[in-house]
């Protein structure tokens, strides 16, 4: 308690006091003056108003006051007092000559302590001060001891709620345990929380609340009560639940001395399992830190990564991106990611990565990347975009493998390929379509092939004997592509073994072996292989004779050979019984003849041709190509024409699509057998066919050609009309569409004894020239001169349709020494 | 191709001699190429034809590229040499009144 006692009234210090003496009377004044001034300090005022102002100036102890005084008397100066909150507790002694009753009541009223009745005697007076001023010290001191006393009682109320409250907690048990380890009181939580469990509390031993550490230790009680403040523990009720506690303990007296400990219990079962969760939540965030720590070390040592922000910012990359690019990681940080573009890419390859990833999905490719030094290096990438809440990319993670070594070595392999690909379709141009003998007599042929790969297993192959007599081996290879080419290679080898052991086994006569005992010696050198490796062949045997004019040919399986009669115009199909080659051991080939007339054409073809396809599917078939040949047959055109012809309608057909299979063709015509002279022994010679690649630089052959033709490279009317051929050739090559640059371009050269001729055949469509304009002869222009030098260089010029979808221009020019004739 | 040149007293010249029989659509580019710097470098170019057996319109148009390319520098080109299929076709298309050609070198260097 800091309340401040009043001082023993035997230490009351008089001289510490003041006490004003009011009288209008200065001889009073001085007597109870002097009578006072040696116990206590005085002050004196000769009026009321004085009185008033010194009173409030010093607040006197006590106030000596004359009751009659002029003006003011001495009631109104303690009515005044009465009223200021400052002075009105100070006492008065009230000195007066009045002995009434009413003057004692009034002064009474007014606070009065004493009365002193005039004459004064100063002994009574100085009795009568002491007096007031000891009372007055007692008044006070009791009043002060009040007042601590009800502090006190107050603040004890207070406290004692407080410890109500506290020991009434709602989260915290509270049990009293006295000297006997009993409980003696417990707050309600402690009810609620206990009693279900371990039962009515008051009196329970602490020992039935089985305190034992939190990992199951028991706890010696002793030892709780005695040194543990804080500590925490787990209550075990004997139905075994078990509950987790943070303690406290406070020992404590009652009034009566009596030992008392209070125990506080607060759950900590919630507190417990969070702290496990916490503990297992770290744990397991160590853990996947430990594994994304390892992944990313693995993703490190193989992949190339960087992140880049909206923009294309470079943000981060890790060292194998700096180690293939070339590139810092200062150089690279804060760069545009284009930095490392290749720019090898179309620009829509570009545009489709940025709008996947910035619409916010995963892209996938691969793609080349430029390193600092300008070499190119490919990475296959995955580039994944992180998103906002708004599905927004705001960064950009790419995950590269280089694959540059694997690129390389595809487009190696490709290279290969191409190259195997290049060399088998070479060998396969040699040894499978050797081209057809030109030097027989009165028999012509021509002949073409388109593989569906560019390597075909269809080949044709011819064997001249004599002038007149030309064996023709065409057929087809199960299969395509490069086995198949190789397979075809065998079979035409099988030929020529077969004909030279025939020919060496029997004593040469001069006659060729039979057409079916050459078959059949094929079969036997080529059944076993062939079944050995899967395969058969299709094959027709033919060989033409024009001196006895007859065929005699052989069908193995193959598509019938078309024959188209000069004089009805009618077309046959040739077509044996005979199984194709490989397929049964004891096949017996057998060999039929046909009997030809001048002018019979024969076309041979593999399946592939007649079985080309349309967009809607519909196949050319074998009727087609029979009225194509009795076209051919009317307007007596040369094998060249119709092979260039049917390859053209085909063309037209298949929209030069790719052929899903070979497709060969072979035609052979009888002609006049008288045309074929030797060269250099007459004017007259048989016409040549020419078969010319489109292109520029490979026109030459034209010249000599006709050069040849003609007898004479130094005529300066032959030159007229190579110059004109040149010139119409140049002009069919130039105008040629892209899908004919493969197409050849077929010269057909005729003499006579007026002059030569050359016709142009290719495919497309007729080309004539209407009234051209002269070209511009000032040498201001290089070009233009073509179709006049055609025009004027040659006798006459004619454009014609000589085969369906094939055009032609022909240009003849008559011999300087001979009369001009018309065409 | 091949050109083979040699060098000319006269006026900074010089003689091209074209090695191939024939100038034509199928050559008539490469031979562009190879001339054009002799053409810039020179201000008398005399080209002998001699090898040449044959000319077509795509040889011909070179060949006025040449002398437009010289034409446009004041500067001269001759052609000596010509075989006579070259010459007809240089007469059916009248050229031959625009080109500057003479039978030998010393013919046309009297004329330079």
């Amino acid at each position: 308690m800091t309340a401040i006692a009043p001082a023993p009234l035997d230490r009351l210090a008089l001289n510490q006091m003041t006490v004003l003496i009011v009288d209008d009377t200065p001889t009073i004044r001085l007597i109870a003056s002097s009578v006072l001034k040696k116990s206590v300090q005085v002050l004196e005022a000769g009026n009321g108003p004085d009185a008033i102002a010194l009173t409030q100036q010093h607040r006197p102890q006590l106030l000596l006051l004359d009751v009659m005084m002029p003006g003011m008397d001495g009631f109104e100066v303690a009515e005044r007092l009465r009223t200021d909150p400052n002075t009105c507790d100070i006492p008065i002694i009230f000195v007066t000559a009045m002995t009434d009753h009413d003057s004692h009541i009034r002064g009474l009223a007014l606070g009065a302590v004493d009365f002193l009745h005039k004459p004064i005697n100063a002994d009574i007076l100085k009795v009568r001060v002491l007096n007031a001023l000891e009372r007055e010290h007692l008044r006070r001191e009791s009043e002060l001891y009040q007042r601590q006393l009800r502090e006190s009682l107050e603040q004890l109320a207070q406290n004692s709620s407080m410890l109500e409250a506290i020991f009434d907690n709602p989260n915290e048990v509270k049990l009293v345990i006295d000297h006997k380890q009993s409980i003696v009181k417990t707050n309600q939580y402690g009810q609620e929380l206990l009693s279900p469990v371990f039962g009515p509390l008051t009196g329970l031993s602490l020992c039935a609340l089985g305190l034992t550490t939190l990992d199951g230790q028991p706890l010696s009680l002793d030892k709780v009560l005695t040194d543990q403040l804080l500590f925490d523990c787990c209550l075990n009720a004997k139905d075994g639940t078990a509950m987790s506690m943070a303690a406290s303990v406070r020992p404590f007296t009652d009034q009566d001395g009596r030992s008392f400990h209070l125990l506080g219990l607060r759950d900590i079962s919630g507190q417990l399992q969070l702290r496990q969760q916490k503990r297992a939540a770290e744990e397991a965030r160590e853990s996947l830190l430990h594994e994304l720590t390892q992944q990313k070390h693995a993703l490190d040592e193989h992949a190339l990564v960087s992140i880049t922000d909206r923009d294309g910012i470079i943000t981060y990359v890790n060292s194998k991106f700096c180690a293939t690019s070339g590139y810092t990681q200062e150089e690279l940080l804060g760069q545009d990611h284009r930095i490392i573009k290749s720019g090898l890419h179309e620009p829509e390859f570009y545009a489709d990565m940025l709008s996947t990833i910035y619409s916010g999905k995963t892209w996938t490719g691969e793609l080349a990347n430029r390193a600092k030094d300008g070499h190119i290096y490919w990475v296959s990438s995955t580039i994944v975009p992180w998103l906002d809440k708004e599905g927004s990319p705001v960064s950009f993670l790419a995950i590269r493998t280089n694959i540059t070594d694997r690129i390389l070595a595809k487009q190696q392999l490709i290279e290969a390929q191409q190259n195997q690909m290049q060399i088998a379709a070479d060998i396969q141009n040699h040894l499978l379509f050797g081209l057809p003998p030109q030097n027989l007599r009165g028999i012509s042929l021509a002949c073409h092939s388109e593989g569906s790969e560019g390597i075909a297993g269809d080949f044709y192959h011819f064997q001249r004997f004599d002038d007149h007599t030309v064996d023709l081996l065409t057929g087809d290879v199960m299969g395509k592509g490069i086995a198949a080419a190789l397979i075809a290679a065998g079979v035409k080898s099988a030929y020529d073994q077969a004909l030279v052991k025939l020919m060496a086994g029997q004593r040469f006569n001069g006659a060729p072996p039979s057409v079916q005992a050459i078959a059949n010696a094929m079969h036997a050198d080529l059944m076993q292989e062939l079944q050995h490796l899967g395969s058969f062949v299709t094959l027709t045997l033919l060989r033409a004779n024009r001196q006895n004019n007859s065929i005699t040919w052989v069908n193995a399986g193959h598509t019938p050979t078309l024959l188209a009669r000069a004089c009805t115009g009618e077309v046959l199909e040739l077509l044996g019984e005979n199984l194709p080659m490989g397929v049964l051991p004891d096949e017996q080939y057998v060999e039929h003849h046909t009997p030809m007339q001048e002018g019979d054409t024969l076309l041979l073809f593999s399946d592939g041709l007649s079985e080309s396809v349309n967009q809607q599917g519909e196949q050319f078939g074998t009727e087609r190509i029979k009225t194509l040949l009795k076209t051919g047959i009317t307007k007596a055109a040369y094998p060249t024409m119709v092979v260039n012809s049917l390859r053209s309608v085909i063309h037209d057909h298949t929209d030069f699509s790719v052929t899903r299979d070979d497709s060969t063709v072979v035609a052979l015509k009888f002609t006049p057998a008288d045309e074929q002279t030797c060269f250099d022994q007459g004017a007259v010679r048989a016409e040549q066919h020419l078969d010319l690649p489109r292109e520029l630089n490979k026109l030459t052959p034209l010249r000599y050609s006709i050069e040849a033709m003609c007898d004479s490279t130094l005529r300066l009317d032959t030159q007229m009309l190579v110059l004109a051929a040149f010139e119409a050739a140049t002009n069919i090559v130039r105008h040629t569409p892209e899908k004919l640059k493969k197409a050849p371009l077929t010269a057909v050269l005729k003499r006579s004894e007026q002059g030569v001729s050359v016709e142009l055949i290719h495919e497309g469509n007729t080309f004539v020239p209407t009234n051209p304009p002269n070209p511009d002869f000032s040498g201001n222009s290089f070009g233009g001169f073509g179709l006049y030098i055609i025009e004027n260089a040659v006798d006459w010029v004619e454009y014609n349709d000589p085969m369906p979808g094939l055009a032609a221009i022909r240009m003849f020019k008559c011999f300087a020494d001979v009369t001009r004739t018309t065409g | 191709m091949q050109l083979k040149t040699q060098s000319l007293t006269n006026k900074a010249g010089v003689l091209i001699a074209i090695e191939s029989e024939h100038l034509d659509a199928g050559n008539a580019p490469e031979f562009k190429k190879l001339i054009q710097p002799l053409l810039d470098a020179h201000e008398l170019a005399v080209v002998d034809m001699q090898a040449l057996k044959f000319v077509d319109s795509s040889g011909l148009g070179a060949l006025l590229s040449c002398l437009r390319s010289m034409n446009n520098k004041q500067s001269q080109l001759m052609l000596i040499n010509m075989n006579k299929p070259v010459r007809a076709l240089f007469e059916l298309v009248r050229m031959h009144r625009i080109f500057a050609i003479y039978n030998t070198l010393e013919e046309a260097l009297a004329q330079a």
